[in-house]
């Protein structure tokens, strides 16, 4: 005689290596702007690392890490800063730019996400700068400088973030969360007679 | 007849010691010298004030026949193209 059919237990929180994606997904909503701040924060700190760890005479960890800058930037020398008189794994512009969005997010976070946003024309008004700056210098019409880089990028990344971290928050608090559906009581089956 | 030009061409890398920039230079070249032949000469910028003030802040340079040709993020593809226009020239 075949045994009733076990209900199936959806209401049981997931256990083992089902739960993995459920678990990584709450850690995203829960921490995002404060995993983005770790990002930039990352990134500005192995600009530093490059040549610190180059000073110390550990190429074998900083040259990797230079390599994998280049990524995020086009690392040229003349337009770089040097510590220890090694390059830093980012360009000035790019460093500005890293540096600013860090800063920015940071703030965001331990504000605790109370800053209001831009409105978009401020946004684009504080990318205009470096977009300036940037092309014409691109083009060959001019050259900028080390303070112009610096100026135009810090406006740029804190234009970024100010914009999109609250824009990204108010979006996340406004979606509703997803209603689950009511559970039914499962009636086991009789067994089939023959 | 031979078409190989009597001179090879004098090939010089201004590099410094933890430069990860140089030793992309370095391997650029070393794939060139398989198709052309040159001379290369490594010098380090330190050795010499004056050199260390002209390229500290764009090295790695690269000189041929005393003419800069290439600096600071150097490609393979216009290195390369460089090496050919003037082997050509010579020949």
């Amino acid at each position: 005689m075949a045994s009733p059919a076990s209900p199936i237990k959806q209401s049981q929180p997931r256990r083992g290596l089902l739960a993995w994606p459920e678990h990584i997904l709450n850690l995203l909503m829960d921490h995002w702007a404060l995993i983005i701040t770790l990002v930039f924060g990352l990134l500005v700190l192995a600009a530093f690392l490059v040549p610190i760890l180059a000073f110390l005479g550990l190429n074998n960890l900083s040259k990797p890490l230079f390599y994998s800058m280049h990524l995020v930037c086009g690392q040229i020398p003349s337009h770089s800063f040097y510590l220890f008189g090694h390059q830093l794994g980012l360009c000035q512009r790019n460093f500005s730019i890293y540096t600013s969005m860090f800063l920015g997010s940071l703030i965001f976070v331990l504000t605790k996400k109370r800053i209001p946003g831009l409105p978009w024309w401020l946004w684009v008004l504080m990318c205009v700068p470096m977009a300036l700056d940037g092309f014409t210098q691109m083009f060959g019409w001019r050259e900028s400088n080390m303070f112009l880089r610096l100026l135009t990028g810090s406006l740029f990344g804190l234009g970024c973030v100010w914009f999109a971290l609250p824009l990204m928050h108010k979006n996340l608090m406004e979606t509703e969360p997803v209603p689950t559906a009511p559970q039914q009581p499962q009636v086991p089956q009789p067994a089939a007679r023959p | 007849m031979s078409t190989r030009p009597q001179h090879p061409l004098q090939v010089v890398l201004y590099t410094k010691a933890g430069c990860h920039l140089c030793d992309e230079a370095r391997d650029i070249l070393d794939r060139i010298a398989e198709e052309t032949e040159f001379d290369l000469t490594e010098t380090d910028i330190r050795k010499d004030l004056e050199l260390f003030e002209r390229y500290r802040y764009r090295i790695p340079v690269i000189t041929i026949n005393e003419t800069v040709v290439a600096e600071g993020r150097i490609e393979y593809s216009e290195l390369a193209s460089v090496f050919a226009a003037l082997q050509e020239n010579r020949l």
